[in-house]
């Protein structure tokens, strides 16, 4: 739930509940996005009660961390003395925000540097922002206690997280005592890991005519990605190697050697807001490129604004006679369970071969024993290259799937498991294929272990003979191969 | 295992003006912080393994001449090299320690060597290399390469060296530790 007031200048209150959409647009429901910090539910709230409410002098949100609906807000709207205020619980964990009309008016974007965790800290940014005291009212009968990990509203907040949150607004507000014209620096999103991620982001930013964002950290060993589809936002280069998957070094540590490593004068001279997950994606119903894109302003309030419905940017195909059928393939993903299993693709890629298919696999040189050829890719280039060199790409729910298709619209079958196709896949067409298997479980949300079956495959691919089938089905309608 | 203090960084600095070191081969990092002593423009190092490359990244953070490159060499060296000027005079500290296909035909260091003269005009870039026992028989400090370690038959030759360096470099053995081959330029 989400919520918000507003009240007139003669003091007419009206309530507003939202609740995060699940794909029919309708308008009391708020695009469910996991790429963008709570803030940005802050924005999104105040920008309805605005549009519903045109005279509104005061906008009251309540937290987007919490289940909370206008009636509460309301309740405790009494205690509050003047706009603008936050009202906290017993621990300073905010309640919900009272901020004048203006403030919305005049720096939107800036609500995105709240934390939504430390009242403290968000009482001295907004100070500074609206340049007047800002008031703080505890509910003393009101304790959040510890914020859980996940919330039943899909919110993933720990402790590191909240530190982290944390950090970024005290960055800011060091950033507007530091520099005089802070209203003009640019905002940069803070999502500099994995590639997947940084691909579906400059897809995004293309697609948002108006966007908080001038910037976006980078990891700079994605260098090669982002010169083969730069987005809108131009890169800061952050010179460390991208974030372990394997929990070896948290998210928190992370971000604190990212800030020391961009360095006092990037921090100055702009505001970083996080914009990795903070909500579980794979509970929204919408492709990550649209999550990306109301994360970078976009209100995405109609079904019109999402790219299931569009075609892909790009078609293309090879110069290649229909025999031999040339198949790149890519079978490991970014951990365990998005690997397609050995045996099926050993099983797959026999039945191919003996049906006078010529088959590359990336980073596979433990399959060149079945009589196929490994090849590295170690950067944009070589997979285009590969992929030009083939009739199909059949890739796992990862970077090369992604970039083959939405990049270079080059025909592809992806292969999901454990992720739903949905958040990631293309739009269905002569020339691309999302295969999955049928299996209720899906999404798990696991990483290296089946939560069902302790194993590290996962049984929701489609089987060899399923995917051989797809193959074959779409050679035949491209180029006319028959085995 | 060598170590690049066993050189006078200070010293060849002096002698061929090198502006950059670059590094294949992390490891630990206390090379590439015996390097960021000296007063390069900007220090490289190359690890392949994630967990050694992010800790030594987060160790020197702050330094903003020093970046550590989360790759295998080759690619490695082709992101540093297309950041360093092709006029600038680097030092290459060759330390990876690598792992031979039995039926390989060419050794990793010969393809990094190869790289980087494709790369850039090596001609004023210093080349020093870590464990020549790897490749070559001689009466080491640390004794003879164990055969578990040893390049395979086929790639224990260092020919390629003298066809890619010798034109422009002096090359020298050291048998201090486990070897080195050193590739000075020819002045």
């Amino acid at each position: 739930m989400l919520a918000g007031l507003t009240i007139t200048s003669s003091g007419r209150i009206e309530r507003f509940s939202f609740v995060f959409g699940a794909g029919a647009f309708r308008e009391h429901e708020i695009f469910d996005s996991a790429n963008c910090p709570p803030s940005r539910y802050l924005v999104e709230v105040a920008r309805r009660l605005v549009l519903a409410s045109p005279n509104a002098s005061v906008l009251v949100i309540g937290n987007p961390l919490l289940p909370l609906n206008a009636e509460k807000l309301t309740t405790w709207l009494d205690a509050v003395p003047s706009s603008p205020a936050i009202v906290t619980d017993a621990r300073k964990f905010p309640l919900l925000y009272v901020l004048p009309r203006g403030l919305f008016d005049q720096f939107e974007r800036f609500l995105l540097l709240l934390s939504t965790v430390d009242a403290v800290a968000d009482q001295r940014l907004l100070s500074l922002l609206t340049g007047s005291d800002v008031s703080r009212v505890r509910v003393d009968s009101m304790d959040i206690s510890d914020f859980p990990q996940s919330t039943p509203t899909n919110w993933f907040q720990g402790e590191g997280r909240q530190r982290m949150l944390t950090i970024l607004t005290m960055a800011a507000i060091q950033t507007v005592e530091r520099t005089p014209e802070w209203k003009a620096l640019p905002f940069a999103t803070y999502q500099p890991y994995h590639a997947g991620s940084l691909l579906f982001l400059n897809l995004a930013s293309r697609q948002v005519p108006t966007s908080f964002f001038d910037k976006q950290i980078v990891c700079w060993s994605y260098k090669d990605i982002y010169q083969a589809y730069p987005g809108r936002q131009a890169p800061l280069w952050l010179r460390l190697p991208w974030l372990p998957r394997d929990n070896s070094v948290g998210e928190l540590e992370y971000l604190a050697r990212s800030l020391e490593r961009l360095g006092t004068d990037i921090i100055d001279n702009h505001f970083i807001v996080f914009m990795r997950y903070s909500r579980i994606y794979s509970a929204s119903p919408f492709h990550l490129v649209d999550q990306l894109k109301f994360a970078l302003g976009d209100s995405m309030s109609e079904q019109g604004r999402t790219v299931h419905g569009q075609q892909p940017l790009k078609s293309a195909r090879p110069d290649l006679p229909p025999r031999p059928l040339k198949l790149l393939f890519h079978l490991a993903g970014g951990w365990k369970l998005k690997n397609y299993r050995d045996d099926h693709a050993a099983a797959a890629i026999m039945t191919l071969k003996s049906l006078g298919c010529d088959i590359t696999v990336i980073d596979r040189p433990d399959l060149e024993r079945l009589g196929i050829t490994s090849i590295t890719s170690n950067n944009t280039q070589q997979l285009t290259t590969a992929a030009q060199l083939n009739h199909i790409f059949i890739g796992v729910d990862s970077f090369p799937h992604h970039f083959v298709r939405h990049v270079l619209g080059w025909p592809t079958i992806g292969l999901f498991a454990n992720t739903k196709p949905c958040n990631s896949d293309a739009k269905e067409a002569s020339d691309y294929r999302a295969l999955v298997g049928h299996l209720p479980c899906n999404p798990c949300g696991g990483h290296d272990q089946c939560p069902l079956f302790g194993v590290s495959d996962c049984a929701n691919f489609v089987n060899p003979p399923q995917l051989v089938s797809a193959i074959l089905d779409m050679a035949h309608d491209l180029y006319g191969f028959t085995p | 295992m060598g170590t690049l203090s066993d050189f006078d960084l200070g010293r060849i600095i002096a002698d061929f003006g090198s502006r950059f070191l670059v590094e294949t081969g992390t490891g630990k990092g206390t090379d590439v912080s015996f390097a960021g002593t000296f007063p390069f423009e900007h220090v490289y190092s190359i690890e392949k393994s994630h967990g050694l490359a992010i800790q030594v990244a987060f160790r020197n953070a702050s330094n903003q001449r020093m970046s550590i490159i989360h790759d295998h060499a080759e690619r490695g060296l082709e992101i540093a090299l297309g950041e360093i000027p092709a006029e600038a005079p680097v030092i290459f500290w060759m330390n990876t320690h690598p792992s031979f296909g039995g039926d390989a035909r060419s050794s990793p260091l010969d393809r990094e060597l190869r790289l980087i003269a494709g790369l850039r005009d090596v001609s004023k870039d210093v080349f020093l290399i870590d464990d020549l026992r790897l490749y070559e028989d001689g009466p080491y400090g640390d004794g003879s390469c164990p055969a578990e370690q040893m390049a395979p038959p086929q790639l224990r030759d260092l020919h390629f060296v003298d066809d890619i360096l010798g034109p422009t470099h002096g090359i020298t053995r050291l048998f201090q530790r486990t070897g080195y081959l050193c590739a000075f330029p020819n002045r």
